[in-house]
């Protein structure tokens, strides 16, 4: 994990003590809304978004900053990419698997909530 | 919640008032509580001839208060002192659970009273 | 039927049950499905929530959705303190609070957070400069609700608001008893949560909201859906949510008209004069001016409660009552005590609330059946005559 400082982010998603897979869609939801180039502070206390975060970007092909940490909470940081592949991993698994809030996590280790 | 028998016994209750120069008279309960009840009764030739009651309480308690004094008429002491508050919620078609106190508040008025009068008998010329 | 307990619940209104139909049948979709019956119940949800909010001022997304006005409670109480706890561990309740916001504060004593509980004066009513006093570095929460279903008294919530805001600590009120009768506004600075119960206003029973203000972070009760933005997991009551849309539709417009509250205080004021009057030694509890409209309640002495809910119940007349005897617990009123009425007096009490289907023939046959109910029961009591020694006994230990 890369840890960074002083970044001054456009927007914030305020998601503590929100699980998954709300960190996902809160994201997905706030980076629709951002112009390229642009960065979302993620406020977060669920560790799952540590992992699913940066993955999140790979799979979207926008830029995982790095983090923050403060005393009660993580502090992520996304930009938003040029041309942003519309792409949910919460949608690429088996139909209505989204719906259920079934966590990518969960998935990979085979548990099917 | 309350049987028919019940409901009876409230809405027309029976022996309700005070028994004038009363062989006997017994309280239970306190009114800060919900529930007193007060019960007096004649005694002849160690049967207790009548018995009246007053009481402040819930539905539960005046049904239990006129149940009790029907039931203790032309009883000998003993066999008045052996009514448990089982039997007259028994009587009255069972009673709620949180109600069972008020058929204790009756059957306890009821042996008060009797004590009341064994004292007044013992203390008296016999 | 004369129905005289609208602070229990209140029948469902016509509208909210056609609002409801749908859901209940052919659209009985979950509002998470991606194909369209989901959509359409997503979009009820939705609907609703905005007719939810309009009711009190608020936006859309600051209302969640819960199965009634004690999840809302339970919900604003501990999910406000425990996301607050970083910041203190302080709060202050009113001793006229609901139990569902008594408990999860008593919770949250062991827990390891401390609360004051705030006495009121005889009329039921918090003194605000009470509230104040009570504020301390560590506090974080205030809770004080808007009316008491009990003695009807209206809270000076604005007063209590103001003193949040300018103290910069979150406050919640219950205004389920107050919804249908007086407007709420939360567009203002202080409140920052708010709860409700649909059928206490025309709606079904099995939902409630509760008003968070936007960008107030908050513990969710129930984990593992991301329903309600993740703050409140679990499968929408969409039919219910349906319907308490609907019920606040109807009510926010009764309440911009104001001729329905003000026909329901004409009524509780015959009714107060009618009870004073007729029955000796009968008091009106709560608050004589700043009272619900349509909330009469009193103390009747020498008398129990629960007996003259029965005995008016014979009549026709259904009313409610904080004695022990009628409660579960059999517990007199701890809100009728921690106003100074004492404990035997407290046995008495007896509650009329109206409301939509409140005539004023049904007032007219309460002011002259109740009367001889309570002459009845007092043939009957020991006490008719006046209390005699009967003590305060503060330990009344039931005996089984």
């Amino acid at each position: 994990m890369r840890f960074v400082d002083g970044i001054r982010p456009d927007v914030t998603a305020d998601i503590v003590y929100m699980m998954c897979p709300m960190h996902l869609l809160k994201l997905e939801d706030m980076m629709k809304g951002l112009q390229p180039g642009q960065v979302l502070e993620i406020l977060t206390d669920y560790d799952g978004a540590l992992e699913d975060v940066p993955e999140w970007c790979d799979k979207t092909g926008n830029e995982f900053l790095g983090m923050s940490e403060s005393p009660d909470f993580y502090k992520l940081y996304v930009r938003k990419a040029n041309g942003c592949k519309p792409c949910c991993p919460l949608n690429t698994g088996p139909k209505g698997a989204g719906a259920r809030g079934t966590c990518p996590k969960d998935r990979a280790r085979g548990n099917k909530a | 919640m309350y049987s028919e028998k019940l409901m009876d016994h409230f809405t027309n209750p029976r022996n309700v008032g005070e028994i004038p120069n009363a062989d006997g008279i017994g309280e239970e309960g306190n009114p800060t509580c919900g529930d007193v009840m007060k019960i007096s009764i004649k005694v002849e030739d160690g049967r207790i001839t009548d018995a009246k009651f007053r009481t402040f309480g819930c539905g539960a308690a005046i049904a239990v208060s006129s149940m009790v004094t029907e039931m203790v008429k032309g009883k000998t002491l003993d066999e008045a002192l052996a009514i448990t508050k089982e039997a007259v919620a028994a009587e009255l078609g069972g009673l709620p659970p949180q109600k069972m106190h008020c058929s204790n508040l009756g059957a306890d008025a009821l042996r008060r009273a009797i004590e009341d009068y064994k004292g007044r008998k013992g203390a008296g010329p016999a | 039927m004369r129905y005289f307990d609208y602070m229990a619940t209140n029948p469902l209104r016509p509208e909210a049950l056609e609002a409801m139909m749908p859901y209940l049948k052919e659209q009985f979709g979950n509002p998470l499905s991606l194909y369209d019956l989901g959509g359409k119940a997503r979009q009820a949800v939705e609907d609703a929530r905005a007719q939810v909010a309009a009711l009190i001022n608020a936006k859309p997304q600051e209302i969640i959705f819960t199965a009634g006005g004690a999840e809302a409670n339970n919900f604003a109480i501990r999910g406000l303190a425990l996301a607050n706890r970083q910041k203190g561990a302080h709060l202050i309740v009113s001793r006229m609070e609901h139990h569902s916001v008594l408990n999860p504060a008593r919770i949250l004593e062991k827990e390891g957070f401390a609360v004051t509980y705030l006495n009121v004066d005889r009329s039921g009513a918090v003194d605000p400069a009470e509230v104040e006093k009570a504020i301390t570095k560590e506090t974080i929460l205030i809770s004080v609700l808007s009316a008491s279903p009990e003695v009807g008294t209206i809270e000076p919530v604005d007063e209590i608001a103001a003193i949040a805001a300018k103290h910069q600590i979150l406050f919640h009120t219950d205004a389920v008893a107050s919804a249908a009768y007086l407007p709420s506004n939360v567009d203002k600075p202080g409140i920052t949560a708010l709860s409700l119960s649909a059928h206490e206003f025309g709606g079904p029973k099995g939902a409630g909201a509760l008003y968070v203000k936007g960008g107030t972070r908050i513990m969710p009760l129930i984990y593992g859906g991301i329903q309600e933005g993740g703050r409140r997991a679990g499968t929408e009551n969409v039919p219910a949510i349906a319907g308490m849309g609907a019920a606040a539709s109807l009510v926010k417009a009764e309440l911009a008209e104001g001729k329905e509250a003000a026909r329901l205080s004409g009524l509780r004021d015959k009714l107060i004069k009618g009870i004073l009057g007729g029955v000796e030694n009968a008091y009106l509890t709560g608050h004589p001016e700043r009272r619900l409209p349509g909330h009469a309640s009193f103390c009747v002495e020498f008398i129990e409660g629960e007996a003259m809910l029965l005995m008016s119940a014979a009549k026709g007349i259904y009313a409610a009552s904080g004695s022990a005897c009628s409660s579960k617990a059999l517990k007199a009123s701890p809100v009728l005590l921690s106003m100074g009425i004492s404990a035997q007096l407290a046995q008495g009490s007896i509650v009329f609330s109206m409301g939509g289907g409140t005539t004023d023939e049904d007032v007219d046959y309460v002011i002259s059946e109740f009367p001889p109910v309570v002459k009845r029961l007092r043939e009957i009591s020991p006490y008719a005559g006046g209390w005699g020694e009967a003590k305060e006994n503060p330990t009344c230990i039931q005996k089984n």
